[in-house]
């Protein structure tokens, strides 16, 4: 993982997490404003698998697992343990005297229900193109709960991470709140959700990490109050009046403002989302399926160029869709190169040998990302330049959607630019979702690839690395997805604020504190 | 309207054909409204994200009648029109729209509409209210000095507030009165001071619009012969403007104030979008960008209620300041 403090004084914060042992003090730091870009649609377990989706959420609901801020790695939280006991069946080990926020313990059949719940056909559609094999649990005794999966995943108690645990009681006897009003068991305790303005939270005293060794945070702010403005410049002006601590995804401009101006400072951090270029593949045209005509629009397209000059918060990528922390990661490969002149050779070869050269639609959706528009008028540019036929548009989500999942047909030659997101780290996830033939954003299909990824995605360890490390090359040398960069997110803030966060970018207040 | 004082008839009569167009104009409105969100991408997709299957995006394009006939599907949006039941929200996440809790009356869309609707009315009332404070006694002014430095300093500052656009000035608002001076909050609800800044930005068009015709309307009324009889008699001109000009040109400020209204109440939609205000065009956005098709339908449904009850008010204030229109 590569993590980068665009800070004044980055040398100075003093991390405050996951090493730091039983809190000492609770509260006092009177209270924490962050301001997001857009209101939450549910509050739902569900909705915690990405920040975005319900900021701040984590504050208030925990998972069995989390994810080391630093190194990535699966740490216990409202498990303390867990083991595979059989291929398909693992146990979790609760941890004991957690309680709930509605008084109610955290013991094996709450987890069970909760999981049941979370992961349920019927409810589990936002976290369902990161679930892998269908997710169910049982209890094994009152402390262990056994979650069993429909066929072998080793990155099961990484998965468990995505998704918030809640109370059953909730749950089973008034699950219409469940979606407007998060019982969980974390160091705030939810109190109001003002729809159009703000929710809030209040410091949980009963919280299981106030006393525990493994502690991940220390309550400093006694309550916590999200709000949310679209417009970025009114969320800096948040920060810089003192009426907010944090102002999320500030624009590259204004996090240098913040970094230059006194008594404020802006953090910068990589992400789990990248963006990329996907093309048409089998299905479609079938100039598309050939492997020179690929190499062709793959290089005849400055990728480095386009992230360094439009793509203004971003880390390289190698050549391939996750950083170099990421399970699989290939160092042997790089980004394509841009050759032009290479590119207009095969448009000449193709050409001359008969072939009539598609026009490819590229397309983004509306903002998705900062200056996407811009990223595929260049990339039209670039294609038509080398001899490609292009046409651009930025699509409605409303448009992009249903077309960015649509499976290819011989009459579309077309391509999207978009970001997708990883959280696991793991290629498997990638190759699920993009390399299979039923994956979701898929439209390669290799038989005897998808036979290779499903089996390197039920292996361990290094074993399992060199295998999705083997496929990651592979993927690259048949150009199915061209990354583009890894993108960063910048967060305005006070001076002397301190915040321990990973590439999942979770606002979780025991991580923060104020030291001016 | 004082004791004894009986509406002309014309004046009932055309009341009712306002009222009665007033009720087409909603339906014609909804119409479109209902027509144009079948095109905008497809809700339950929306709802249930790209991790959906094609079948459950199916199937809770049944359980939203998506998959009904367009007829059927229009028949049934004009009886909820009629009975003020436009549907449940999308929001919430898929559990409520995927039938748990579909049935909750929370989530009834007009409803949670006219929550929204106190504090969109807040910001348009003071937003008038502080438009006809500064703008009256500027057209006045203005009309009493014709041709004045003041008088074209009024003209210069009327035509920059019609034209300066209300986003960017809505932010340079923020910068300057909330960052800069911090004598304001930058966004947010909950205090008188809240409302100043989107008030502020609402309110230059208004402004504008109002000084432009008061000075206009008054400069006509104060060339007619009573006005010349009075200033001949040396009543001053700023009384004779004030007491007797500037009532016989109210009718054309009346329908400004009432034109501007409407326009504010469109405007609220950006405006309480950039400051955080939780009205009905915050929500409307909000709506918009989830094709929360339902939701849609419910704001446009109450600001369109809102733009005809004005048009109406202005109707009736045509009646007070009309003898002709009144009395029998």
């Amino acid at each position: 993982m590569t993590v980068k403090w665009t800070s004044k004084c980055a040398a100075g914060v003093a991390l405050i997490a996951a090493s730091s042992g039983p809190a000492f003090a609770f509260g006092g730091g009177g209270e924490l404003v962050i301001v997001g870009n857009q209101e939450p649609q549910s509050m739902q377990a569900q909705v915690a698998h990405k920040e975005i989706n319900g900021i701040g959420l984590r504050n208030v609901v925990e998972a069995l697992t989390r994810l080391d801020p630093n190194t990535n790695d699966v740490l216990p939280m409202l498990a303390v343990s867990w083991e595979q006991v059989e291929p398909t069946v693992w146990h979790f080990d609760l941890r004991e005297g957690v309680t709930f926020h509605d008084g109610t313990p955290l013991d094996a059949e709450a987890a069970a229900v909760s999981v049941n719940w979370l992961w349920a056909e019927e409810n589990s559609y936002v976290i369902r193109d990161m679930m892998g094999p269908q997710i169910s649990a049982e209890v094994v005794d009152e402390d262990t709960v056994a979650v069993i999966t429909a066929d072998v995943d080793p990155l099961l108690p990484r998965r468990m991470y995505l998704g918030g645990i809640t109370s059953a009681r909730q749950i089973l006897e008034e699950p219409e709140d469940h979606n407007v009003h998060p019982i969980g068991t974390g160091p705030y305790v939810f109190d109001e959700w003002v729809p159009g303005q703000y929710w809030t939270s209040t410091a949980n005293p009963d919280w299981w990490g106030n006393t525990a060794e493994d502690t991940y945070g220390e309550v400093f702010y006694d309550s916590v109050r999200v709000v949310w403005r679209p417009e970025t410049l009114v969320r800096a002006a948040m920060v810089e009046s003192g009426e907010a601590q944090i102002a999320m995804f500030l624009t590259n401009e204004e996090c240098q403002r913040f970094i230059e101006a006194d008594g404020l400072d802006c953090v910068v951090n990589g992400s789990d989302t990248f963006l990329q270029f996907r093309l048409d593949y089998q299905g479609g045209h079938p100039l598309l399926q050939d492997l020179d005509f690929r190499e062709a629009i793959f290089t005849g397209i400055d990728w480095e160029g386009i992230r360094q000059n439009l793509m203004e918060l971003s880390e390289p990528l190698a050549g391939q869709m996750l950083p170099s922390v990421a399970t699989g990661f290939a160092d042997e490969i790089s980004q394509y190169p841009y050759d032009p002149a290479r590119a207009s050779a095969i448009i000449g070869e193709l050409t001359a040998a008969g072939h009539e050269i598609p026009t490819i639609e590229v397309t983004t959706r509306l903002g998705s990302t900062p200056r996407n528009g811009e990223m595929v008028e260049a990339i039209g540019a670039m294609l038509t330049a080398v001899g490609i036929p292009t046409r651009v548009a930025v699509e409605e989500p409303g448009i992009f959607n249903p077309r960015a999942v649509a499976k290819p047909t011989e009459d579309r030659s077309y391509a999207w630019l978009h970001v997708q997101a990883n959280p696991l780290m793991d290629y498997a996830l990638t190759f699920g979702a993009h390399y299979s033939c039923g994956g979701l954003v898929s439209v390669f299909c290799d038989p005897d690839f998808e036979a290779r990824a499903n089996a390197a995605a039920s292996m361990v360890g290094d074993e399992r690395h060199e295998a999705l490390e083997a496929l990651v090359v592979e993927g690259h040398n048949r150009y199915v997805v061209a990354p583009v960069g890894l993108l960063q997110r910048a967060y305005g803030v006070p001076e002397g604020f301190e915040w321990e966060f990973g590439i999942d970018h979770r606002m979780v207040a025991v991580n923060m504190r104020e030291t001016q | 309207m004082g004791a004894g004082m009986k509406f002309n008839p014309a004046f009932g009569r055309f009341l009712s054909r306002r009222l009665i167009s007033s009720l087409v104009l909603l339906v014609i409105v909804m119409s479109m409204v209902f027509f144009a969100n079948r095109q905008i991408g497809d809700p339950a997709r929306m709802v249930l994200g790209n991790g959906a299957s094609e079948e459950a995006v199916l199937t809770l394009r049944q359980q939203m009648g998506l998959e009904d006939p367009m007829l059927e599907q229009y028949g049934r949006f004009l009886a909820g029109l009629a009975t003020g039941d436009l549907g449940q929200t999308f929001r919430f996440g898929m559990s409520n729209s995927m039938g748990q809790g579909s049935e909750v009356d929370a989530n009834k869309t007009l409803p949670i509409a006219m929550e929204r609707l106190p504090a969109t009315l807040f910001l348009t009332g003071a937003t008038i209210l502080f438009s006809v404070l500064v703008a009256l006694p500027m057209g006045v002014y203005a009309a009493a000095r014709p041709r004045s430095h003041t008088d074209r300093m009024i003209s210069v500052l009327s035509l920059a507030g019609v034209s300066i656009v209300e986003y960017w000035f809505a932010l340079i608002l923020v910068l300057v009165f909330a960052v800069q001076f911090a004598w304001l909050p930058t966004s947010g609800y909950g205090s008188f001071a809240h409302v100043i800044l989107p008030a502020l930005a609402l309110s230059l068009r208004p402004i504008g619009r109002i000084t432009q015709i008061t000075r206009s309307s008054l400069l006509d009324e104060l060339a007619k012969p009573y006005v010349r009889a009075a200033k001949g008699r040396g009543i001053p001109v700023r009384r004779v403007a004030i007491i007797h000009a500037l009532k016989n040109a109210a009718i054309p400020i009346v329908t400004t104030i009432g034109d501007e209204t409407i326009n504010v109440i469109t405007g609220v939609i950006i405006i309480e979008t950039i400051f955080g205000w939780p009205g009905i065009g915050a929500l409307t956005v909000d709506a918009l960008s989830i094709r929360d098709v339902p939701l849609v339908e419910a704001t446009v449904f109450v600001l369109v209620i809102m733009v005809l009850v004005i048009n109406l008010m202005v109707d009736l204030a045509y009646a007070f300041l009309n003898p002709r229109l009144r009395i029998r």
